[in-house]
């Protein structure tokens, strides 16, 4: 199977009103310069693997208080294996949220009929344009086909999500975000996520700013034009 | 006379002139006293002292005094101060072997480096008091307090092993009144404001505006009284018969009032604010249900308290709003303290799953929230940073005359845990005695304590606790018998960590030995209950000073075996233990695990005790906080939380970020035109 | 001039917090200000101090840095300014239980 690079243990942050335990998946199909988890990206073997035994464990001795698994990584969907380890969790009584960055609809799909994921969080990286796309996420030919799948199947399957979109100044625009809410018109969920600078793959997006509260919320204003429920995180 | 007090209202006493007839020059030696007068030398001035002030015979005080004399004389100064002189009187009592009298005229006071500090740089000792001239005014007095306790309040055995550091005596500065105070607005209500020495007095209120400004008073009066915090029971509930009739807006600007109004009190003793705590409650607590109201002009309304639920929830409600607010730079109040009370009846309410994400959105945005577990049938008052008191059987049958609930916690002594596992060195039935004796010990500091507090009292309407002696319902308003004496625990993680080679969160066996030990401690303090017929409870002591003060002492004696467990950054000197009964602060557990493994402490710390969740910059949504919150209250034995986000404010822009930061962004881009910020080659 | 002298007559009047001298900077003369409190250089055009009124002149000098910081010490909040060193050895080693992204 795959190792896991990551765990941890509660998070009241990564599912809205959920109490979660972590686990993080190593590489990505994708090499966004924003990207706080880079290290899983491109030096995975530099990270110790978390046995599943010993989460197994934590997550039975917790299951009073843990309501799910978030899996996230780096990319989840990239691994085929990934049904089998969702599965492991439904079985410990865990509701499952997958990270996805949604180039992978295929896996999506078969994680969401099989019955192994409850709640699905994808990035929308940015406006759905082939050139900012690929600024966005530090490679050439990002599949726009398979991204734009994976959002008509959230909107239309059923199962739960959110949209989400981190303001990176500099490789994106505030109006980007409002276009790539225009992408997703009719969702019932989106968040807008602020930008830390300091834990940035690129090292030249350290200096940068990021945009201010209000401005933030600006955008979001303009973003219920399309979204139900439009949030900012992280301000 | 040469007055030796430094107190000087006294000082005018006599005057005398005795020129030194053998000396050639016929020098003139003045004596500077503090009673602000320069006076001509006279030894008999020396003698009056001792024989006022010791127990010296009549003979050895002329002698004394004669020596000293000649020593002054000989030293050809033309002036010396009654400070030096009375040190002089008491190096000759030295040498002649007089060490009982010595002690009996000691002079107590501050170098003048010291006051030079003191007034001009900032306390730290107390992260609650800010500095300025009423600041400095109270840590000056508390340095001479402090002095006075060791010396005559407490016995040489309890003072030295407070200044060894085996146990610490908390508030010595303020040793002259209680430690704090758990009360209920129903006292303000039915009596008004009628305090002793007070130039004017107040009839019961009969508008809130009125009460909620008598309560802030009396407050402030009570602080004067009480070392430390000040506690309002059911705070809402009792409020609520004011409320009758108004309208939101006017609901929401009375909360206001009362926050801002306790909020803002930094400016009274001290220049600190009053360490207040509200105890609210969105049920009707059990014990309040049938008990009779008592409304505007402190007569009863025909009503019993269940019957003012929607006022009382109303206000509550606006009181979370206003924090919520924060202040006018949107930071955290700091002061009143909201302690909402949890209980297996809250969950049973109308709206309280409502509530409780109001409050889990102030939990996650402010932080102020601490959610306060009554399981099954315990009722508390909580007062102080965790104090809290469960309510006894004949608490409830106060109940019916809420006004009688009157609660204190006498003294807090704490034991310092790591230094009995180095004196212990590894054998376990040592360690398990050493803890017992310091516990006897503690609870013999307490009975000085309580025998001095209770002299105070004692002189009535004419000492210095007046207040407390008051006797508006018949009885004192300090209720000497229902006072409790707290023990607290300071580095239990480092003592067994010293002891067993692992810190609590190392291994299951350590943790256990932990448990093992506060189950010992809590024992031994119902045997001291039995011994000495005092309540001791054990409380988790706050020891925002303590810690550092232990850490320091212990670094000093016990370098070698502090060395191996001692917490922080020994280069810088920031080292401290953990506090209470915590587990290693950057220990890599998770919040479950935390406040699950504090909890198993928490049915054994009966008064009071708290887990911390550190947020730092994070903000958890409200719906997950308030599942924590759930979850805890269900299935642990947790009795309180906390969650703690970090806040920076700017003080040029006003701004204030989550998390600490080190550059206010808005100000260091908002950079004028021709100016140029350069920066550091280091940064 | 007004505005020059009244600037420098406010950093001579705190040598404890200030210290200044003539510099030129890109080819603009001025001042160089040392802000001792927040070891902060900053350099001031002659055109810029007669613009600005002291007080906003004084607070470029902070560069954002005049910050209080609060957070909960033991079981209450308070400003970190006024902590001992043992609880800021504490602060720096808290671990924020929820301080993760994913």
């Amino acid at each position: 199977m795959f190792e896991i690079k990551g765990f941890i243990e509660t998070s009241l942050i990564d599912w809205d009103g959920m109490i979660t335990a972590v686990i993080f998946l190593p590489r990505c199909n994708l090499a966004c310069p924003m990207c706080h988890n880079y290290g899983l990206v491109k030096n995975p073997e530099k990270y110790e693997s978390a046995p599943f035994e010993k989460i197994e464990c934590y997550l039975k001795a917790n299951r009073d208080f843990i309501d799910g698994v978030v899996v996230t990584g780096g990319e989840p969907t990239i691994y085929k294996h990934l049904p089998e380890l969702c599965k492991k969790l439904k079985d410990l009584g865990m509701l499952v949220k997958l990270d996805t960055n949604g180039t992978m609809p295929d896996i999506i799909e078969k994680l969401y009929s099989e019955g192994l994921i409850d709640y699905v969080a994808m990035d929308v990286k940015t406006s759905l344009e082939q050139d900012k796309y690929d600024l966005v996420c530090g490679i050439e030919g990002v599949d726009l086909d398979g991204i734009k799948r994976t959002i008509d199947f959230l909107l239309h399957s059923g199962i739960d999500y959110e949209f989400r979109t981190t303001v990176v100044p500099t490789i994106m625009e505030l109006g980007d975000v409002v276009k790539a809410a225009s992408c997703i018109a009719g969702a019932k969920k989106y968040v807008i996520q602020q930008f830390k600078p300091e834990n940035a793959w690129d090292k030249r997006l350290k200096g940068v700013r990021p945009y201010f509260a209000k401005e933030l919320l600006g955008a979001a204003e303009e973003c219920r034009k399309y979204v139900g429920t439009v949030a900012v995180r992280g301000i | 006379m040469i007055r030796m007090k430094d107190t000087g209202f006294r000082g005018k006493e006599g005057l005398a002139q005795q020129k030194t007839k053998e000396d050639a020059t016929d020098m003139t030696l003045f004596v500077r006293t503090s009673g602000e007068e320069i006076l001509e030398w006279d030894k008999k001035r020396i003698y009056d002292a001792l024989t006022r002030e010791t127990d010296i015979s009549d003979d050895a005080a002329s002698i004394i005094a004669r020596e000293v004399e000649k020593m002054v004389l000989n030293l050809e100064i033309s002036n010396i101060t009654a400070p030096l002189l009375r040190e002089l009187t008491n190096a000759k009592l030295i040498e002649y072997g007089l060490e009982n009298i010595r002690r009996q005229h000691t002079r107590l006071g501050v170098p003048i480096y010291d006051a030079r500090e003191i007034i001009v740089s900032h306390n730290k000792e107390n992260a609650n008091v800010p500095h300025g001239p009423e600041a400095t005014n109270l840590t000056l007095a508390e340095n001479i307090k402090k002095e006075y306790a060791l010396m005559e309040v407490f016995s040489p055995e309890v003072a030295d092993a407070h200044m060894r550091g085996d146990i610490h005596l908390h508030d010595l500065g303020m040793v002259d009144r209680p430690y704090c105070s758990g009360q209920s607005i129903e006292y303000v209500k039915k009596f008004g404001l009628n305090l002793p020495n007070a130039l004017s007095i107040a009839r019961p209120a009969k508008h809130p505006e009125v009460l909620i400004e008598h309560v802030v008073k009396f407050s402030a009066a009570l602080q004067g009284h009480f070392a430390g915090a000040i506690g309002w029971d059911a705070f809402n509930t009792f409020l609520a018969p004011y409320l009758v009739g108004l309208d939101e807006r006017r609901v929401k600007q009375l909360a206001q009032i009362l926050v801002y109004e306790f909020a803002q009190q930094a400016v009274a003793r001290g220049g600190q604010s009053i360490f207040s705590d509200l105890n609210l409650y969105w049920e009707c607590p059990k014990h309040f249900e049938n008990v009779e109201a008592i409304g505007p002009g402190g007569q009863y309304t025909g009503k019993t308290y269940a019957d003012y639920m929607p006022e009382a929830r109303g206000f509550l409600n606006a009181l979370v709003d206003v924090y919520m607010e924060g202040d006018a730079q949107g930071r955290p109040f700091f002061f009143p303290k909201p302690n909402v009370h949890i209980t297996d009846k809250f969950f049973k309410e109308e709206g309280s799953e409502e509530f409780l994400l109001h409050l889990s959105r102030l939990a996650a945005d402010k932080g102020n929230t601490y959610f306060v577990f009554d399981r099954g049938d315990t009722a508390k008052i909580s007062e102080c940073c965790r104090l809290a008191f469960q309510l006894r059987p004949s608490d409830l049958e106060d109940a019916k005359q809420p006004w009688k609930m009157r609660y204190s916690a006498m003294q807090n002594v704490t034991i310092n845990l790591p230094r009995v596992a180095y004196d212990a060195g590894g054998d376990e039935s040592k360690l398990f005695e050493t803890i017992y004796d310091r516990i006897e010990l503690a609870a013999k500091a307490h009975l000085q304590k309580k025998k001095f507090i209770s002299h105070l009292l004692g002189l009535g309407k004419r000492g210095p606790l007046s207040l407390l002696a008051m006797e508006t319902d018949g009885e004192p308003y300090y209720r000497l018998h229902r006072a409790s004496f707290l023990l607290g625990m300071l580095g239990l993680n480092e003592m067994v960590q010293s002891h067993t080679g692992e810190e609590m969160h190392e291994s299951e066996d350590a943790y256990m030995f932990g448990l093992k030990t506060i189950a010992f401690m809590r024992k031994a303090t119902v045997d001291m209950e039995d011994i000495y017929g005092i309540h001791m409870p054990l409380e988790q002591t706050p020891a925002e000073s303590t810690a550092y003060r232990m850490a320091k002492l212990d670094m000093k004696y016990y370098p070698m075996q502090s060395s191996a467990v001692m917490k922080g950054n020994r280069a810088t000197g920031e080292i401290y233990y953990t506090n209470s009964t915590y587990m290693n602060v950057s220990a890599p557990i998770s919040a479950i695990e935390r406040v699950k493994k504090d909890g198993k402490f928490h049915p054994l710390i009966e008064a009071g005790a708290l887990s911390h969740i550190w947020l730092g910059e994070s903000k958890p949504p409200a719906e997950s906080i308030a599942n924590f919150v759930k979850k805890t209250f269900r299935h642990t034995q947790n009795a309180q939380i906390a969650f703690s986000p970090e806040f920076t404010s700017c003080l040029v822009c006003g701004r204030t970020y989550r998390g600490l930061k080190d550059v206010c962004e808005n100000c260091a881009s908002a950079v004028l035109p021709g100016v140029t910020p350069i920066k550091n080659k280091e940064r | 001039m007004a505005n020059i002298h009244e600037f420098l007559e406010k950093l001579k009047s705190c040598p404890d917090d200030f210290e200044y001298r003539d510099y030129e900077l890109g080819g603009k003369t001025g001042y160089l200000v040392t802000n001792r409190t927040f070891d902060t250089r900053t350099h001031f055009t002659h055109d810029a101090i007669e613009r600005n009124d002291v007080s906003s002149l004084l607070n470029q000098t902070y560069q954002g840095r005049l910050l209080e910081h609060m957070t909960r010490v033991t079981g209450f909040f308070s400003k970190t300014e006024s902590w001992n060193k043992g609880k800021l050895g504490e602060l720096k080693e808290r671990r924020r239980e929820l301080d993760f992204h994913s």
